[in-house]
């Protein structure tokens, strides 16, 4: 993407083409991942969504944008790693298919939702409502719930147990003033990427988007990667009144993002728990099994990597156990044929990040996160050039961390 | 191959083969991705079909489900892995009226879609094979059914129907799943995956004649049996409900209910049948969600919370209207409801807004290849063409919706709720 820098710490990305049918615009606040201020940057990116000054009810929210043909505006906040991020999303129909010019009002209209957001008692209630009905509804979501005790459980004092998306016991206790307070911040001090794919003319979007916003020089700086630590126990077993029981196993990889091995460690992890030739899906679920869903996934900025099942109580440490048996024999023999499926695997990926926007952002913000600058085509040369020596050197770093256990009651009494 | 006519300006052409299969091949030349779909209309609610010979076929309940995951498997190794060995990333999915079987990929689409027809068109399964998929497709039903919201839905159709399979999980049930036998999936195989029953939509960005030319080379070598003209026959419901009322206790953070309303079917013209069913979706859009005024006020009044949703679902041989909520006022909010479903209120103002809403998401499916292939392929199953059905709904005009208000038929009624056992 192409790189404009608007003011310190103000970025825009513009991606020009005509091959989408829309034009895809997205505005984010990143800003240090805090424990608490987790809560009131949830609270404020629902607001952010719902109602704004130019837009007071939802139905001018709907209306404005049902006028632009149903453009898509979505909030929502994230970490990566010691970052937190709000980020709204919007998408809008190029406006050749109606002959009329819909860019400028996507802008403006984005930037009355992040700057001009309808702050009052009212809108900070009903964000409080919504948002503690989400974080009601995850804990009904076994996997969800495991995961999020067990990150919180075996790493108190680290990142990755605060949630971005907030607590239940702290939502009562934000107030207007502290929203407001957490506002200014964002527009005066986060760091604010805005990014662009669509057909547009580079010059006039630049100058639009002055107009629409206030953007100012500001002093911020941010810590993406780091490698998790465990506090406490290594292994934890809870109960709830469940029918099957999730495992959740950590495993730290010790290797940060930027390394150059963290690219056989992708292989790695494709390797053990991401295709369905993986050794997990195929020992698990196929041979025994044992369960319908299983799969590892790398939490890069955290640097660790992370098993989850959910299987029969009955069986639950006869798994537990084979999840480590599998990866002990995985450090001791890596298969070349496997290896070769994770990375056809990995190269159709970034074949086609550009055919789809949010993938050509998601991209760049990667980079910017890890201070990269990489291209897809260098990414793909590096999953060609690894052989399975670095995939052997990448798992040695592997060693289990912390281990969870999401149990059914009855079966704990 | 016939190019379709259309005002979005998109690139898909149409092909029948010579064994009957429904061809549709999506030009996009500007991007590498690929895409392919196959689809029977073979789903969950086939569990009892009838051959063109008068040979009534009865099936448990879960077994097109079930039929998708065998389907996954060859004799050397599994077929998934296979796919993974390209690079390309299949699924299957099974829905009451249908089963998919898919892939993206980047690059030639020759290899994957070959093995894509060539799975899907040859079953290869023994008993051993059976027995063990039933462990797995068990697990998989408990990690559904551990689900409030779920559980709550499925509750919630066995509340409304006493034959129609709708009242079953997609999935069936640990028990149907167990009875399940390899004869049942072989037979449902051979009289539901003949090439005549079956839809495939190609996206790529290679030269559509080519990819036919292909995709017939592929089918030319292989043999089928006679087409058994395979029918679902549908299910004799009563109009009214089974339970007026149900109330289940489970592990949930939050107390929630359905209201459902069990509504006449429409029988008539399926093309008209989809368009009042879009009328409907409008009517209840004015009226239920934030385009009405009213409904911060019910927010802000506690009557509904961020969870409150509907659903129309205006099928062939069923029909019914369904409003999800959070908390325990249920009956308050069905007041409500049939207040405003006695007079609901269509302008020309809000059907204008809602059309051009509409005219947005169709405009962005045609990027989502998955989108695309399932409204291709699930607007041919229920009678009609994916750009009929759309200038259809564009088409809708003022007096319609005030004619269709009469299919609000609110008489048959029932509430089932999920209560916390934590």
């Amino acid at each position: 993407m192409n790189k404009i820098q608007l003011n310190q710490n103000v970025v825009l990305f513009t991606e020009p083409t005509t091959r989408f049918k829309e034009t895809t615009l997205v505005l984010r606040y990143m800003f240090p991942l805090k424990a608490k201020e987790s809560t009131v940057a949830a609270l404020l990116a629902n607001m952010m969504q719902d109602r704004s000054e130019v837009y007071p009810t939802k139905q001018a929210m709907d209306y404005a944008s049902d006028m632009l043909y149903g453009l898509t505006l979505s909030a929502r906040t994230t970490s990566i790693g010691k970052t937190q991020m709000i980020e709204l999303r919007s998408r809008c129909i190029n406006g050749g298919y109606v002959q009329e010019a819909l860019l400028e009002q996507q802008i403006q209209f984005l930037s009355d939702c992040g700057e001009r957001v309808l702050m009052s008692e009212d809108t900070l209630n009903e964000a409080k409502k919504t948002l503690r009905s989400a974080l009601l509804r995850d804990r009904e979501k076994p996997v969800r719930l495991a995961l999020k005790q067990a990150m919180q459980a075996g790493y108190s004092t680290q990142p990755i147990a605060i949630s971005a998306n907030g607590e239940l016991d702290e939502i009562d206790q934000v107030s207007l003033s502290q929203i407001k307070a957490f506002h200014a911040f964002l527009l005066d001090g986060s760091r604010i990427e805005v990014s662009l794919v669509g057909d547009f003319d580079q010059s006039s979007v630049v100058d639009s988007l002055k107009r629409s916003f206030h953007f100012y020089d500001r002093e911020i700086l941010l810590d993406f990667a780091y490698q998790a630590e465990k506090s406490g126990p290594r292994d934890l077993s809870v109960q709830e009144n469940l029918s099957q029981s999730t495992l959740v196993k950590f495993i730290s990889t010790s290797i940060a993002p930027t390394k150059k091995i963290f690219t056989a460690l992708r292989l790695a992890n494709c390797m053990f728990g991401e295709i369905p030739s993986s050794i997990l899906f195929q020992e698990v679920r196929e041979k025994r099994s044992l369960c319908y869903s299983i799969f590892s996934t790398l939490l890069s900025y955290d640097g660790l990597m992370v098993v989850v099942t959910s299987v029969d109580d009955a069986n639950i440490e006869l798994t537990d156990t084979l999840v480590d048996d599998l990866l002990q024999q995985f450090k001791q023999s890596a298969d070349a044929d496997l290896l070769q499926s994770a990375k056809e695997t990995l190269l159709v990926r970034y074949q086609t990040i550009d055919d789809d926007a949010y993938s050509i952002i998601d991209y760049q913000l990667r980079n910017n996160c890890l201070g990269l600058t990489e291209t897809p085509q260098d990414m793909m040369d590096q999953i060609n050039a690894c052989g399975i020596e670095d995939i052997r050197q990448a798992i040695q770093y592997l060693q289990f961390s912390f281990n969870f256990m999401l149990r059914t009651k009855e079966i704990a009494e | 191959m016939n190019l379709i006519k259309n005002n979005y300006g998109e690139l898909i052409y149409e092909s029948t083969l010579d064994n009957g299969m429904n061809v549709y091949i999506v030009h996009k030349p500007e991007f590498v991705s690929s895409y392919a779909m196959i689809a029977t209309p073979f789903g969950a609610f086939d569990l009892e079909q009838v051959d063109a010979s008068g040979v009534h076929y009865h099936f448990q309940p879960g077994s097109a489900h079930f039929l998708e995951h065998k389907l996954f498997e060859d004799e050397n190794r599994d077929v998934l892995s296979m796919f993974a060995d390209m690079g390309a990333s299949a699924n299957a999915g099974t829905s009451y009226e249908s089963t998919s079987y898919y892939f993206s990929h980047s690059g030639s689409i020759e290899k994957p879609l070959s093995l894509l027809l060539d799975f899907v068109q040859s079953l290869s399964i023994s008993d051993a094979s059976v027995e063990k998929e039933k462990g797995i497709i068990i697990q998989e039903l408990s990690m559904y059914d551990q689900m409030p919201d779920f559980r709550l839905y499925m509750e919630t159709l066995k509340s409304i129907y006493h034959n129609h399979p709708l009242k079953y999980d997609i999935g069936g049930s640990a028990q149907s799943v167990r009875d399940t036998t390899r004869e049942e999936l072989e037979c449902a195989y051979s009289l539901n995956y003949h090439p005549a029953n079956m839809i495939l939509v190609v996206v790529t960005q290679e030269d559509p004649a080519a990819v036919l030319s292909f995709i017939e080379q592929n089918q030319l070598s292989k043999t089928f049996p006679a087409d058994p003209k395979i029918k679902r026959v549908l299910q004799d419901e009563p109009a009214t409900v089974v339970r007026k009322d149900y109330t289940f206790t489970m592990r949930a953070e939050t107390e929630k209910y359905f209201i459902g309303y069990k509504l006449p079917a429409y029988t008539g013209d399926d093309l008209e049948r989809l368009r009042i069913e879009s009328m409907l979706f409008f009517i209840l859009e004015s009226n239920f969600s934030t385009l009405n005024p009213q409904y911060q006020d019910w927010l802000d009044q506690g009557i509904i919370s961020d969870y409150f949703s509907y659903e129309i679902n205006y099928g062939k041989d069923q029909a019914m209207l369904l409003f999800a909520n959070e908390g325990n006022n249920s009956d308050a909010l069905a007041q409500l409801i049939e207040s405003i479903l006695a007079h609901p209120v269509v302008d020309e103002d809000k059907l204008e807004q809602l059309k051009r809403r509409y005219m947005g998401s169709t405009i962005r499916m045609f990027t989502n290849y998955d989108r695309y292939a399932q409204q291709l392929i699930q607007s041919r199953f229920k009678g009609t063409q994916l750009f009929e059905l759309i200038e259809g709904i564009h088409s809708i005009r003022i007096e319609e919706l005030e004619e269709a208000k009469k299919e609000f038929v609110l008489t048959n009624r029932t509430i089932t709720k999920v209560k916390i056992s934590n």
